[in-house]
């Protein structure tokens, strides 16, 4: 698969990983296996959903899906990515359809946003093992996601929210 | 925000000031550009556009940094044209005067913005009647607008505004363009949610750090961790072998015209096929610093200067009533108070960054910037090319808080690019942010009050003591240097017979900015603890002390040995009362507490708005306090979106929280000592107190809620832990200090 626009140089270092994301089967070669997820999906995949907010796994703004588990993709290299089913906020429903999104906008969360991508994602991944968390339970699974505008209150509220929803029959 | 800004504003704004104060934007103006070249929308202002089949396009001229810019201007003219919400689209303006000052800065955008947005929809509506009547050849007055129809009176025949908007276009601009009765408004006063939650849910929102265009290249700047500082020599041998480093050169230091919100600072730049190419290729660089004199400067030196100012009389006088030598002379009580405040980091979620391609006849850019014409004007000095040939686009901005009123990254862009020959998008990293930030100053406050026999508070002094904020923006040798540092304190608004506020500089070896309400920041901090520590010593209720000091409801004024109309501060007493008065009842003061929990009181007015705040804290045995509520009252004219309001009470509060817990800067040889959230904490989920918003209802002008919510947070929450545990905190943060 393409690597973006400027191919860099294939060396013999360089390496192909196979990643699938939202449910796409992607190859990418990259020269550096330490290259963050983050940036392979932001920069190879052009998927800019996902945000760079610290780089070092603190503010969860960069917080995707592996396997069904919330990681922070900036602390998660290429190589340990290679082989997982990858869900980013672009593919956690078509068009915002995912309980956690409708109950973010009915709460109108965001001011800034660009927290939220990071936010709705640790949300989804905490509801679809607990599906009606604790305020407490909430603020743990959350903690790790970070907002400098003060939207935590709506966070809350959404969270619960969507914990509400009645469920889609499958 | 700084008002030091508004000089530049009005000089280039082609536009005539009313008498009221208000900015006149031309609505006549034709909107060019992407308009044009869209056969099915007719512009019918340079805010409005109207498609035939009824989508208005509204173009938005304040960039959105979670304020609610976007979802609130675009009410106002929506309420004005009489359409429904749904059929509303919003872009936003790229940098141009014809769209009035533009900047976010002084939370002054809806207050500027009321009148311009209200007279474009207005006019769109009535050119849209002109043309109704026209085609059903009725005179005008018997037409009105509602619900996106025109409708003729008498016979009830309507039209929908989509199939009028090409005769609308050509009509003749009617004379007068009435506004809409306030008492008639439908969007205006509700809660319309944000205007981008459908893109910024579903991860399609585009910020500046996610900007790509065609042919472009990343770049990561080396910069001397001084201020100042320069590059000596560097190797970039081991960068260059780095896979996607394309090219490492030297970038020079840059300032025009002494305008220090758009200096550039230099470094060694890196450019890359990618984000992690550039900062592989980065930290193989080896760079050797001239660091320059702030390298011997730090966090330590400031409380040896403090201590040298203690008791001395300050440099400049700032405001004098009365006679307060002779008050303070052999006064019955006596009491005093030193806070100190430290430097502040922004820490907006979006580090920053920003989009330049830079050809030899033009420049375009890409991203976020709290003075989008600024910018454009001193890219063109810059550049060396006419206005016209600069292009500022505006992105959503994750964060703004004052840090993007600077552009010095947004120039720095702009010299790379240059230099690359290509369009870079040059970004930082967190802690290139937290390093190379505008910094709120740190402050130092001596205060003093006399008391008399009666037990009256007879005399007032406060000594201000910052890093003048004028200097860090154009220089060394303005006038007034003091002139940012002082609002909050100078303003002082209560009844004191004898008024001594103070001001003195100190040097700081970073680079200061403007930090969320500025002076009202620290200020207001400092007035609202020591009225706190002085009805303790006089064994009053702190809000009836506030109260009896406000004096009776009136209109004051003082005068400052400021210029203009910072030297002529104003406010109401009685919307002061009322603010603490509504913040009081709501929060149940005066209601018993348990052991180890209290509530303390604050206000301020932050230019038309009037704010007061409890809080609500324990204080558990081993002193770590727990803010568990906090109880806004505001006064900000009428409201355009009551949600927005409480939104921004709910980010201020909880900065206000971060202030007193967590909050601090240091620095040591020059060097910033925080480099990521690890050491500049934001608070988390878990931290979150309750966040109650009492609008005090209002139909004077709408005033801003950007900076307003902030300053009384802190003093309410310091107050509180005094009530809760008869401890004093007189030094920010109190967490890890």
């Amino acid at each position: 698969m393409s690597t973006g626009d400027s191919e860099p140089a294939q060396t013999p270092a360089s390496s192909s990983y196979t990643i699938t994301v939202n449910g796409e089967r992607r190859r990418v070669i990259l020269a550096d296996p330490s290259t963050p997820l983050l940036w392979v999906l932001r920069d190879t995949l052009r998927l800019t959903g996902s945000k760079f907010g610290c780089g070092f796994g603190i503010c969860g703004a960069c917080t995707v899906h592996m396997d069904g588990e919330a990681v922070r993709s900036c602390m998660v290299p290429v190589s340990s990515a290679a082989g997982s089913r990858i869900t980013t906020i672009e593919g956690l429903s078509p068009d915002g359809a995912h309980p956690v999104q409708q109950a973010w906008m009915a709460e109108n969360v965001p001011q800034c946003g660009y927290c939220q991508a990071g936010q709705i994602m640790s949300a989804a991944a905490l509801l679809a093992k607990n599906a009606s968390p604790t305020d407490e339970e909430i603020d743990r699974a959350m903690e790790g996601n970070l907002c400098r505008c003060g939207t935590y209150m709506r966070i809350r509220r959404a969270i619960h929210r969507a914990a509400a929803a009645p469920k889609e029959p499958r | 925000m700084s008002g030091a800004l508004r000089p530049d504003r009005r000089a280039f704004l082609k536009v005539t000031t009313a008498a009221a104060g208000g900015l006149l934007i031309d609505v006549r103006l034709m909107s060019a550009g992407a308009m044009q070249d869209d056969p099915g929308r007719h512009a019918l202002n340079v805010f409005v556009a109207l498609a035939t089949d009824g989508k208005v396009t509204i173009t938005v001229p304040a960039p959105e940094i979670g304020q609610g810019a976007r979802t609130a201007l675009p009410m106002i003219v929506a309420d004005e044209m009489e359409i429904p919400w749904e059929s509303v689209r919003v872009v936003q303006a790229e940098a141009d005067e014809k769209y009035g000052g533009m900047a976010v800065g002084g939370s002054d955008t809806v207050a500027e913005y009321w009148a311009p947005m209200r007279r474009a929809g207005a006019l769109a509506r009535e050119l849209l009647i002109s043309a109704a009547a026209e085609r059903w050849g009725v005179p005008r007055e018997q037409c009105r607008a509602a619900a996106g129809r025109v409708i003729h009176e008498p016979t009830g025949r309507s039209l929908a505004f989509g199939p009028l908007a090409e005769p609308a276009a050509r009509a003749a601009r009617p004379d007068p363009v009435p506004l809409k009765d306030p008492a008639a408004f439908t969007l205006i006063g509700t809660p319309v949610p944000r205007v981008d939650l459908h893109e910024i849910v579903t991860g399609r929102a585009e910020f500046g750090y996610d900007v790509r265009v065609p042919g472009m290249l990343y770049a990561m700047v080396e910069r001397c961790p001084v201020e100042g500082g320069t590059v000596r020599h560097f190797d970039a041998s081991k960068a260059l072998e780095v896979p996607g480093v394309r090219q490492v050169f030297r970038i020079d230091p840059q300032i025009i015209r002494g305008q220090r919100y758009g200096a550039v600072r230099g470094g060694v730049a890196v450019v890359a096929d990618t984000f992690w190419a550039a900062q592989q290729g980065r930290q193989a660089l080896t760079v050797d610093w001239n660091e320059g004199a702030n390298a011997a400067l730090g966090s330590a030196q400031l409380s040896e200067v403090y201590a040298a100012l203690r008791d001395e009389p300050g440099a400049t006088v700032i405001r004098s009533e009365g006679d307060p030598a002779s008050a303070f002379r052999e006064p019955a009580r006596l009491v005093e108070a030193e806070y100190e405040l430290p430097i502040l980091a922004h820490a907006c979620l979006e580090p920053m960054s920003f989009t330049a391609s830079v050809g030899r006849d033009s420049c375009e850019t890409w991203g976020p910037t709290q003075n989008p014409l600024l910018l454009k004007r001193l890219l063109a000095e810059a550049l060396k090319l006419p206005a016209e040939r600069v292009t500022v686009n505006l992105t959503l901005e994750g964060g703004g808080f004052g840090r993007r009123l600077a552009y010095d990254y947004a120039m720095e862009a702009a010299a790379v690019s240059k230099q690359a020959g290509v369009p870079v998008k040059v970004v930082w990293t967190r802690p290139d942010d937290m390093h190379h930030d505008y910094f709120r100053t740190p402050s130092y406050h001596r205060m003093r009050a006399a008391i008399d026999a009666g037990g009256r508070l007879t005399a007032w002094r406060h000594h201000i003591v910052t890093s003048p904020l004028f200097t860090h923006i154009l220089g060394p040798d303005v006038q007034y240097p003091e002139m940012y540092d002082v609002a909050g304190a100078g303003d002082f608004p209560y009844d004191v017979g004898h008024l001594l506020v103070e001001y003195s500089p100190v040097t700081v070896g970073l680079q200061l900015g403007s930090w969320r309400s500025v002076s009202h920041s620290f200020n207001v901090f400092a007035v609202n603890c020591f009225l706190d520590e002085i009805a303790a010593e006089l064994k009053e209720d702190p809000l009836a002390l506030h109260l009896s000091l406000l004096g009776e409801p009136r209109q004051r004024q003082a005068k400052l040995r400021l210029p203009g109309r910072r030297g002529q501060p104003t406010w109401h007493t009685g919307r002061l009362a009322a603010a603490l008065r509504l913040a009081a009842e709501r929060s149940g003061w005066g209601q018993p507490l348990p052991r180890g929990r209290g509530r303390g009181i604050a206000c301020c007015f932050f230019k038309e708005t009037v704010v007061a705040h409890v809080a609500e804290v324990s204080v558990d045995a081993a002193g770590r306090v727990r803010v568990h509520r906090i109880v806004a009252a505001v006064d900000c004219g009428r409201v355009v979106n009551p949600d927005g309001v409480a939104a921004q009470v709910e980010g201020a509060a909880m900065d206000g929280v971060a202030t007193v817990l967590k909050w601090g800067i240091t620095y040591r040889n020059g060097r910033v000592e925080q480099h990521t959230f690890a050491d500049f904490p934001l608070l988390t989920i878990g931290e979150t107190p309750v966040i109650e918003t009492h609008i005090i209802p209002s139909e004077a002008e709408p005033s801003g809620m950007g900076e307003p919510p902030y300053p009384s947070v802190a003093p309410a929450i310091v107050n509180a832990i005094h009530a809760a545990s008869g401890r004093r905190v007189r030094r920010l943060p109190i967490e890890g200090s």
